[in-house]
């Protein structure tokens, strides 16, 4: 790529050609103030907070859209920018209300750490304080209209990264507001709370409700890790102050680069389930609690009696890979027991899992079959959304109503396999999702594509990969089980796993929270909760992701290693 | 309710150019013609042909002060109030509009007969008040006019 040289405030600095004057100031590390601009989003040029002095130009210009040329010379902190970066500060905190002692954002907010670089102590316009309405119509976080500086980077966000198209400015001048649809409440608009617009406002606009006021950037932790709500295992921090996780945000180096959806950034904090602290141990038909010890001697002497022709063990596929590991050691290599999946496995195992979000945006056709991304790995969903805005076609094959249908240019019945088959040989660039709903026979057919395509699957647990690797067979088994174990740890409990269940002679439950399985057992045994959990699983592009214990564990919750690891020796 | 003959008028309209949403404006113009207001209905279709989103034919709407997106009355009062008028009386003739109709500007009267609205300039100020009624001007205008002409009106409608 051929280079550009310029000079930045007299320093001399490379740059490739087509860089803006942000971005090779950034490679000189001058600091050049921007508000509407975002390093993920598109650039706009509309706060003019950026303006620069070029020498020979009459006029200054924003330096996150304008490009760099041989010779240029910029100044970024002379007399003539600073007087205008303060005049462009003093419009913005005039417009609106802007009152930082009551506002959830002072102290993080982009804009007032601006107002204190250039020194205002006043604003000279005769500020109106017009009353903008708050729309707290959802559920996670609201919309404060007098704090918007109408910036536009949520608009962008939602429609650029999220594909979803929700947000729109309506009226003109200074009556301008950012608007949902056609001018819907939030709660009633398309927003599917992803959160991303949350994410990326400079001000204390967009405020996430749980976290409001609980902590500033200098008062938290960060913790890296990754969402094990779906097999996606989208890049998280964990924003952890005092032992808690106060909020949920994103990582914009990893694959799902800064979206996440509800049930990864707003739901796992919504912890109704009551927690599970304690062992748990049944005594004159009551659960009562019980120490660890008490716990273990109830285990191994309720399974003894069952031994070994009686014992089934099964197991959530959102457990880990190192407590899966070690659950199937102790019970199909020590015990000899048959050990199960709860959540249902994909048929096709011979497909590859070989694509990515990556290969989403770069591909030209998408088969959807027999899943609903949409509906259940959501940040797939979005990024199928965007390459569908950027051209690609979408087909879908399934027997079910979806999410996906509304976008898909074809939708096709399972019978009409083939002919989406036979499109996919003509396209350039396809990628094939697959679900769970699909036949063994139906897999069979996808796999004529291999070589042609990319193949994503859709696992219905988190760590299915891990499963399959594992060999274990989606349930059913416990049929016939004189004592049962089954390990939840913090997976949810989904309807109609209970539906077939009938409780065996002696029942063994290791959870993080109380449900209707753990009300029916004998010994409950307390795990640990998700944020202080620590291990890999195995995510849809089939690479291992790191989950981070983000909290010291508060309860007298085990791993699920030091479970099987102090059973070993009471076993034997 | 949007007529199917209209459905098929504001199709054409996408066709016509090489770029669908460049047909946008025709087609704002022509369901307000017909309908009076573009309703979140009409907006949700628009959003369909023209391959936009709700929220950005809800820009385009909102963008332009001559789109209603609310209904309005069979007459529509729009009295200039920028300088050249407000010199010339234009807040009298406002407030006797006002109290005439009972509302207050951006408001229509309970019988759905007359809206009544402030608008900017109507770049006629030699005729200084100005007031548009519906697609006319009404210029020189006099609180005397006024009274006589709602007067006729409601006896018309
Ligand atoms: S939460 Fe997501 S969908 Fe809703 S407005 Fe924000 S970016 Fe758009
Ligand atoms: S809500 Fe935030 S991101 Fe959106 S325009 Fe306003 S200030 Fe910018
Ligand atoms: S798509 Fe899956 S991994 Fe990503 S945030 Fe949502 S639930 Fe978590
Ligand atoms: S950051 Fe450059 S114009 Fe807003
Ligand atoms: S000021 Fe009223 S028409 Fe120009």
């Amino acid at each position: 790529m051929s280079k550009v040289n310029l000079k930045i405030n007299g320093k001399t600095v490379q740059a490739p050609a087509g860089s803006t004057i942000l971005e090779a100031a950034r490679l000189a590390e001058v600091d050049i103030p921007v508000l509407c601009h975002h390093p993920k989003l598109a650039n706009l040029g509309s706060c003019r907070i950026c303006l620069v002095e070029i020498a020979r130009q009459p006029n200054l210009h924003p330096a996150c859209t304008y490009p760099v040329f041989e010779g240029m010379e910029v100044q970024t902190e002379s007399p003539r920018v600073v007087e205008m970066r303060k005049f462009v500060l003093d419009m913005l905190f005039s417009e609106r209300n802007h009152h930082c002692m009551y506002c959830e954002m002072s102290g993080d907010c982009e804009l007032q750490n601006l107002a204190y670089r250039y020194r205002m102590d006043r604003w000279s316009f005769p500020s109106p304080h017009p009353h903008m309405p708050v729309d707290a119509t959802r559920k996670y976080f609201l919309l404060d209209h007098s704090r918007c500086i109408l910036c536009r980077r949520c608009l962008r966000a939602c429609s650029d990264l999220a594909a979803n198209h929700t947000l729109g400015v309506k009226n003109r001048g200074a009556d301008t507001m950012i608007c949902a649809d056609m001018d819907l409440s939030f709660g009633e608009s398309s927003c599917v709370s992803c959160g991303t617009c949350l994410e990326v406002c400079p001000t204390g606009a967009l405020v996430d409700r749980r976290s409001a006021y609980m902590g500033r950037t200098a008062e938290v932790q960060r913790v890296r890790s990754s969402c094990a709500a779906c097999s996606l295992g989208c890049g998280v921090e964990l924003v952890v102050r005092g032992g808690q996780v106060l909020r949920v945000e994103s990582d914009w180096d990893r694959h799902n680069e800064g979206v996440l959806c509800v049930a990864g950034r707003f739901e796992p904090l919504e912890q109704t389930r009551e927690k599970i602290t304690r062992p748990l141990v049944r005594r004159d038909g009551q659960l009562q609690e019980a120490t660890w010890v008490e716990a273990l001697d109830a285990l191994v002497s309720g399974l003894r009696q069952a031994a070994p022709g009686g014992i089934r063990a099964v197991t959530s596929g959102a457990v880990l890979s190192e407590g899966m590991n070690e659950f199937v050691n102790f019970f199909k290599g020590k015990m000899g027991v048959p050990v199960h999946l709860l959540e249902p496995a994909l048929a096709g195992s011979e497909l590859a899992a070989d694509g990515g979000l990556k290969d989403v945006d770069a591909a030209d056709f998408i088969l959807v079959a027999g899943g609903d991304p949409l509906a259940s790995h959501r940040v797939l969903g979005y990024r199928i959304k965007r390459a569908i805005d950027k051209g690609a076609e979408v087909w879908l094959v399934s027997g079910k109503e979806t999410e996906m249908a509304h976008f898909a240019a074809r939708c096709l019945g399972l019978a009409e396999l083939d002919s989406a088959v036979a499109h996919c040989m003509e396209s350039r660039s396809p990628v094939v999702v697959y679900g769970a709903d699909l036949t063994a026979r139906e897999a069979g057919r996808l796999a004529r594509l291999r070589g042609k395509a990319r193949f994503i699957p859709l696992a219905p647990s988190p760590n299915g990969h891990r499963a399959q690797v594992l060999g274990l067979e989606p349930a059913a088994g416990w049929a016939g089980a004189k004592a049962l174990f089954v390990l939840l740890e913090s997976a949810l409990l989904q309807e109609g796993w209970l539906q077939e269940f009938r409780r065996p002679q002696f029942l063994a439950v290791y959870a993080s929270c109380r449900s209707p399985l753990t009300d029916q057992a004998d010994v409950v045994l307390p795990a640990l909760q998700w944020y202080e959990r620590q291990g890999t699983f195995i995510n849809m592009e089939g690479r291992n992701v790191d989950v981070h214990q983000a909290v010291e564990p508060g309860g007298e919750g085990w791993s699920v290693q030091k479970l099987f690891d102090r059973l070993s020796g009471c076993m034997t | 309710m949007i007529s199917a003959a209209t459905k098929e008028k504001v199709e054409a309209l996408a066709s016509a150019f090489p770029q669908r949403r460049s047909g946008l404006m025709p087609a704002l113009h022509l369901i307000q013609q017909e309908s009076g207001y573009i309703s979140p209905e009409a907006t949700v279709f628009l959003s369909q042909v023209f391959e936009l989103s709700r929220a950005q034919i809800h820009e385009t709407i909102t963008f332009y002060h001559m789109f209603r997106t609310r209904p309005a009355g069979r007459f529509i009062f729009q009295v200039c109030t920028n300088v050249s008028c407000m010199l010339r009386g234009s807040e009298e003739i406002m407030q006797t509009l006002s109290e005439i109709l009972g509302i207050q500007p951006g408001e229509t009267t309970p019988d759905g007969q007359f809206t009544l609205q402030e608008t900017e300039c109507l770049a006629a100020c030699g005729a200084a008040p100005v007031v548009q009624l519906n697609e006319e001007y009404l210029e020189h205008v006099t609180c005397r006019q006024i009274r006589e002409l709602i007067a006729e009106l409601r006896k018309e409608s």
